[in-house]
């Protein structure tokens, strides 16, 4: 069913998004329980997922959503109350019905054992519910009085015709001294007949000399059936509450009856809540009008835009060389015209993949509310910048090394509160996530206030696993102590705990980052926190890069690995224990030879070679190559499988003139 | 029943399996891939994307002459990556019976791991290669080296 599968990654896609903006909601819920605006989307938001799920046949998603969703309307309609055991109970669903779906993304059906354990759970929860609402129903039958909330609703489908005429009747029986009441009668579920037992409740009435004014639905409605469980009568009687609401309870398949005298106020109220909700309807609509001006896209689709992209200002390249032959001044203004469009149209396409770092912070509020209570701390979690934009596949690969990072300052980082308050901290701590734009990348840092990290424990452990030997151990600087925990194989704490000694540690943070050709480094102060920096290029799809030359090849340094580049004089480079070496500024710098290194032989001619000093980390390489061409933007492209054991290089661009350049990827040369 | 695409290097007529024949293009500059394995020409430029070019001949242990030039490449979608094969001439699509491939003894280890069998149709014969099983092998030898 090709179709289906269609489908299927829309409703994935679509169901995904749901459980986030349900997780954002639950979240906000749970500090402010009395929200109704908040229970009201939650129950919007469940009831869609009902619908996809029903229509691509996963019935026990459906099932739990259905009933949640039952949970949900008694919560909206104030009938239930919401305390911190039925908040948890909502996570939960939220967590199930993620796993469900990540079960059904991998092929599944989504009946995962979870998933089945919550189904059962809320069915106890809405039994109890029904236990404790037949015994309310019970006390309402037997007391006369009748509390107004449960009745209101009695009025809703009053429209303003009606109102006035019922107001109307509402005069004349005080006049005449009589009562008016609403009666709302529920009839048992799955009751037959439902036209007879109508009637046999409208007969019983009139037997006790009620006169009927109002019925819902109306009477020919009745007569057709045309109504669920839940009947209301609008009645003028000589007869108290109680005599009637006896009469009625002694109908057979009545369930429960509520009587209440007609009240104008609250008539108004509904009638007014009415009106509000409408608007409120329309807004929706016009919420949801705004969300189809969004459409979703492969990313395959926009990798293939801009590989267009790249031919035409190949293209454009090559008319402009062309014809500038010709020295047309005509042409001169369309060709500027021409460029200027394609350098638009090129940043477009760029920032069509971009997407703003919410997409990856969004899930961490409840990541640390989780594991502060898991805990037993107190975080007060704050994000910043997350509108700053950086690339999907950049985003897609840096939520998990953020995850531990967040997990290492809630575990590690930050105290109990009693310790916190014992330093003289307050009994909260912070923990800062932010994200932003500087110079040609993003930084995203995590921070907080925590204990910071203590130099001795991890020379220790840095000893211990043989990392570093002591000797050497005595001549590392703070920062460089600091930077062993990213040596794979450290984790400074003996027991690992559930939460963060899951078998990643900062070293795979690192690997990860760099993996993204960024950076990682730290900073930690004892008692005062730790904070991590996270450097990250905006794409990883285009870089900046200085382009030179050895013979006629062209090869791509990135900027970013490059410190200086420097014309070479004869005799510059020295030999030190058989290897080429540079002097920087009295810093003896090793050297490649490019020609040597690509097996090109020996140059040709006198040509002045130059020296590209490149960096990684603190490390720095001389590079010899022939000529420098100067700085470009370039595209980066996979070079494919079968060059994929070719470490020299990251990469291929085409360049402006359509001729490809090899990108070196310059930790391979150190 | 099988279609396979024919095409020459040198006098000799080869064929593959025409499911992963993408495109024909004619020759265009090829730039170098230093340290790339042996059999790897370098890259091409193919309406702005990059496609690895490969040498049968080198393969398949061809002897060329040092100025052989040839005349086309052959751009193969092989798991969804391009490649491009260098050959002389594209001759044409044939249909065959894979029942009635010639398997005959060769003297180069490389003929008997890598050919198919061999198509007879009127006085031609043609070398059938089962290049993806070549590809592959040469990745698994690289694999095995690290």
């Amino acid at each position: 069913m090709p179709d289906m599968d269609v489908y299927l990654t829309v409703f994935l896609e679509e169901a995904k998004e749901n459980i986030q903006e349900l997780n954002d909601l639950l979240l906000e819920l749970e500090k402010d329980k009395g929200n109704l605006e908040i229970i009201n989307s939650i129950f919007r938001i469940i009831h869609t997922l009902k619908g996809m799920a029903g229509t691509m046949e996963f019935d026990v998603l459906a099932q739990v959503s259905h009933k949640l969703e039952s949970i949900l309307d008694l919560l909206r309609t104030n009938k239930i109350k919401l305390n911190q055991d039925l908040m948890n109970l909502l996570f939960k669903c939220a967590d199930s019905i993620e796993e469900s779906l990540n079960d059904i993304a991998s092929g599944g059906k989504g009946e995962t054992f979870n998933i089945k354990r919550l189904e059962v759970e809320l069915d106890n929860y809405l039994v109890t519910l029904k236990d404790k609402e037949t015994e309310y129903k019970k006390i309402a039958k037997t007391e006369s009085t009748i509390i107004n909330g449960r009745i209101k609703d009695c009025y809703n489908n009053i429209n303003e015709e009606t109102m006035n005429i019922l107001k109307h009747v509402y005069q004349k029986a005080q006049e005449k001294g009589l009562n008016f009441y609403f009666l709302k009668i529920f009839l048992l579920e799955n009751v037959q007949l439902k036209q007879a037992r109508a009637y046999a409740i409208y007969h019983r009435l009139e037997e006790l000399g009620c006169e009927i004014v109002y019925t819902y639905p109306s009477v020919e409605e009745i007569e057709k059936e045309n109504f669920d469980r839940e009947l209301v009568f609008g009645i003028v009687t000589s007869k108290s509450i109680g005599e009637i609401a006896e009469a009625i309870n002694k109908i057979a398949e009545v369930q429960s009856v509520y009587v209440d005298e007609f009240s104008e106020s609250l008539m108004e109220e509904a009638i007014l809540e009415k009106e509000k909700q409408q608007e409120e309807n329309i807004e929706n609509n016009e919420k949801e009008v705004k969300l189809l001006k969004t459409i979703r896209v492969d990313i395959n689709k926009l990798d293939e835009l801009m590989n267009l992209m790249a031919e035409l200002v190949i293209a454009r390249s090559r008319i402009v060389e062309t014809l500038s032959k010709y020295n047309l001044k005509e042409v001169d203004e369309s060709l500027s015209q021409l460029s200027r469009i394609t350098l638009d149209l090129q940043n477009i396409v760029m920032k069509l993949r971009m997407v703003p770092v919410s997409f990856v912070f969004n899930r961490f509020p409840r990541l640390v509310r989780d594991l502060s209570q898991e805990l037993g701390k107190k975080v007060n979690f704050i994000i910043r910048g997350e509108d700053t934009e950086l690339d999907r596949t950049v985003a897609d690969e840096i939520g998990d090394p953020l995850v531990h990072l967040i997990r290492n300052s809630i575990d590690h980082g930050i105290e109990k509160p009693h310790e916190r308050i014992a330093k003289g901290k307050p009994e909260a701590g912070t923990l800062i996530l932010s994200a932003r734009h500087e110079g040609n990348g993003v930084i995203i840092e995590v921070e907080d206030d925590g204990r910071g990290m203590n130099k001795e424990e991890i020379l220790r452990k840095a000893i211990e696993k043989g990392l570093i030997s002591s000797s050497e151990a005595s001549k590392l600087s703070d920062e460089e102590i600091y930077n062993l925990v990213f040596l794979p194989g450290f984790s400074t704490k003996t027991v690992s705990t559930e939460v963060s000694g899951r078998g990643i540690g900062m070293d795979v943070v690192k690997a990860t980052v760099e993996n993204l050709k960024g950076t990682v480094s730290l900073e930690t102060k004892k008692d005062r926190g730790t904070k991590v920096t996270i450097r990250l290029p905006l794409t990883l799809a285009i870089i900046e890069a200085l382009l030179v030359t050895v013979d006629n090849d062209v090869y791509a340094i990135p900027i970013a690995n490059i410190d200086t580049t420097q014309r070479l004089a004869d005799g510059e480079l020295k030999v030190v224990e058989d290897r080429e070496v540079f002097l920087l500024r009295g810093e003896i710098i090793p050297v490649v030879r490019l020609r040597d290194l690509f097996g090109y032989g020996r140059k040709q001619g006198l040509i002045k070679e130059n020296i590209v000093i490149v960096r990684i980390g603190n490390k720095k390489h001389g590079v010899v190559v022939d000529k420098l061409l100067g700085q470009d933007d370039i595209v980066i492209k996979s070079l494919g499988s079968l060059l994929s054991d070719v470490k020299e290089f990251s990469g291929g661009a085409i360049l402006g003139d359509g001729r490809i350049a090899l990108i070196l990827d310059v930790a391979s040369l150190m | 029943m099988e279609d396979v695409l024919s095409f020459k290097i040198l006098d000799q007529e080869y064929a593959i399996s025409i499911e992963n024949i993408e495109s024909v293009v004619d020759i265009t500059e090829i730039t170098r891939v230093p340290n790339a394995r042996y059999f790897i020409e370098g890259l091409i430029n193919l309406r702005g994307r990059i496609v690895p070019i490969i040498d049968l001949a080198k393969i398949l242990q061809i002897k060329l002459p040092e100025n052989h030039k040839y005349g086309n490449i052959l751009v193969l979608k092989i798991n969804d990556e391009e490649i491009g094969m260098l050959v002389d001439e594209v001759e044409n699509v044939l249909t065959i019976d894979p029942a009635k491939l010639e398997k005959i003894q060769s003297k180069k280890d490389v003929y008997s791991e890598n050919v198919k069998g061999i198509i007879k149709i009127a006085n031609r014969l043609i070398v059938y290669i089962d290049l993806i099983g070549i590809l592959e092998k040469e990745l698994q030898k690289e694999l095995k080296k690290q």
